[in-house]
């Protein structure tokens, strides 16, 4: 319990000057905002406690800390994968927290996920990964096969399309995660831990991608 | 968040995707299902083809009973000296009867003879002295089951002095028929319990199967509606083909037990003749094993991802 306080609150440490300056600009398009976030697992006592943050669009938020520390369940409260026990967490005004159903289903398609473990399916190819995303989300076949191929080659994937996951490397599956996330033109983008099973060059490639992704502005 | 109103082709083509990727997932699904959709299919297949044949039977004993009942119709034989005209009319205003006919003492008398060859009708009375007949009265009543209570009313009427219909026969058909619907109630019944069964055990290891998938498709924003509407179209579809095979075995043994009949004596002729459905139960048939196949289905799939979807 101990640790996890620690660590929860080294996190919030971390924010505290990201929080000043959000406070001082002008109304945020589009934010997250934690305040007083709580969430304890029982069977580990691991989690947070009393997060509070604040995020505006544009923003570029790095989150470290050792294993437990809670940095995969801040991603899961704000994707509402996972509910607070105190405190709420707000995306673009709308308590997440609150949200079920298809009403968190259309929150979850403003946002982009990358998972840790990638969550690639396996029998399906890089493109049908991710315009498997498009797909669930009731897009036209004409708007898929549109926005496929620029994703792909923002990721340096699109000679690899073809490919099923199996076939790629630790660094390209991420790459293919990251298409996967990307390719609906999220408002919000979480990446969890997007270099952790990556080598160093791949590391820098994919942070390099997250980088320009940022600096197209439009995306938290 | 707010909900936009499409513009009406933008609609239109958002529709079509919607149909074309459910359609294809449910094939999706399907394919994957292997052997299991044989499981499936197979027990509403039998389901299906035991409440058929039950249902074409009900209506098959039921038209014999009506053919029957024509002819087996209440005949109420008058005392000497009561002419036929005289109970007519009281016996015409029995809720149950259809029609009375009077067949006078000459009339019968006359038919009689014909039928035993004789022609010298004039000859044969006054051989006997008189006519020895009665007048007699042909009452058919509105339905089969009305026979018995229709005929003991008769008997009880002064100036009736004997009935005489085939009680027993019609007795034991209708018996017959009321213990054969019992009987497939209730195995109808036992049989829908274990095609929903088995549906739902299909449909969850599929839904099991693509777990993976499922979880993506949440974590990215997919609708409840979105993810599972394919396995519960699956589950239809499951209904649809058992109705379809069902129906089609139903055809197949009616052609061969009237083609059977058309070979044996002019009675067994007569009896295949029976088997034969009227245009509305030909209709009705094949719709009834549909509806209620895809109900099994609908029902067996909504079980299977009842849990999953309210999680």
């Amino acid at each position: 319990m101990t640790q996890a306080i620690v660590h929860s609150a080294k996190i919030t440490s971390a924010w505290q000057g990201r929080q000043a300056k959000v406070e001082t600009s002008a109304i945020p398009q589009y934010t997250v905002q934690l305040r007083g976030v709580s969430k304890i697992y029982a069977e580990t006592k691991f989690g947070l406690t009393d997060v509070n943050l604040n995020l505006r669009q544009g923003d570029f938020l790095f989150v470290t800390g050792p294993s437990g520390a809670g940095k995969t369940t801040l991603m899961k409260l704000v994707y509402g994968a996972e509910t607070a026990d105190q405190g709420e967490v707000k995306v673009a005004g709308v308590n997440v927290g609150l949200l079920k159903g298809n009403r968190l289903s259309h929150l979850r398609r403003q946002l982009g996920v990358v998972f840790q473990d990638y969550k690639l399916i396996p029998r399906w190819t890089v493109a049908e990964n991710v315009a498997f995303v498009l797909k669930s989300q009731g897009v036209p076949k004409s708007e898929i096969e549109r926005r496929l191929l620029p994703t792909l080659k923002l990721v340096g994937l699109h000679q690899r399309a073809d490919c099923f996951p199996s076939q790629l490397s630790g660094g390209e599956q991420q790459r293919a995660s990251i298409a996967r996330a990307i390719v609906g033109s999220p408002k919000l983008l979480l990446a969890d831990e997007p270099t952790g099973n990556l080598d160093q060059d791949n590391a820098y490639q994919v942070l390099g991608i997250l980088k320009n992704l940022i600096a197209s502005g439009s995306r938290l | 968040m707010k909900a936009q109103r499409l513009p009406k082709s933008q609609g239109l083509k958002l529709f079509t995707t919607n149909a074309n990727y459910l359609l294809q997932e449910t094939l999706r699904g399907l394919l994957r299902g292997g052997w299991m959709n044989w499981a499936a299919i197979s027990t509403v297949t039998v389901l299906l083809f035991l409440l058929g044949m039950s249902l074409q039977t009900s209506w098959q004993i039921t038209g014999l009973l009506g053919q029957m009942g024509s002819r087996l119709e209440v005949t109420a034989y008058l005392q000497p000296d009561i002419p036929g005209q005289e109970l007519q009319s009281t016996i015409a205003q029995f809720p149950d009867v259809s029609s009375v006919t009077v067949i006078s003492k000459d009339q019968a008398w006359q038919e009689l003879l014909q039928d035993l060859g004789t022609t010298d009708v004039a000859g044969a009375t006054e051989g006997l002295g008189e006519n020895p007949l009665v007048d007699s009265l042909k009452v058919r009543a509105k339905s089969a089951d009305k026979v018995t209570s229709l005929a003991t009313k008769i008997a009880r009427l002064r100036g009736v002095e004997s009935v005489q219909y085939l009680d027993e026969a019609l007795q034991q058909l209708n018996q017959l028929n009321r213990w054969f619907g019992r009987l497939s109630l209730g195995v109808v019944a036992l049989l829908t319990l274990t095609a929903i069964a088995v549906i739902t055990t299909t449909i969850r290891l599929i839904v099991i199967a693509r777990s993976q998938e499922i979880e993506v498709m949440t974590l990215v924003g997919a609708t409840t509606t979105w993810i599972y509407l394919p396995f519960i179209l699956q589950g239809i579809t499951f209904g649809l083909a058992g109705g379809l095979i069902a129906w089609g075995a139903i055809m197949i043994s009616r052609q061969i037990l009237q083609s059977t009949f058309a070979r044996q004596a002019s009675f067994l002729q007569t009896l295949g003749q029976g088997l034969n459905l009227n245009n509305w139960q030909t209709l009705a048939l094949p719709l009834i094993l549909l509806g209620f196949g895809s109900l099994v289905g609908l029902m067996g799939s909504l079980f299977a991802v009842r849990r999953f979807a309210l999680k």
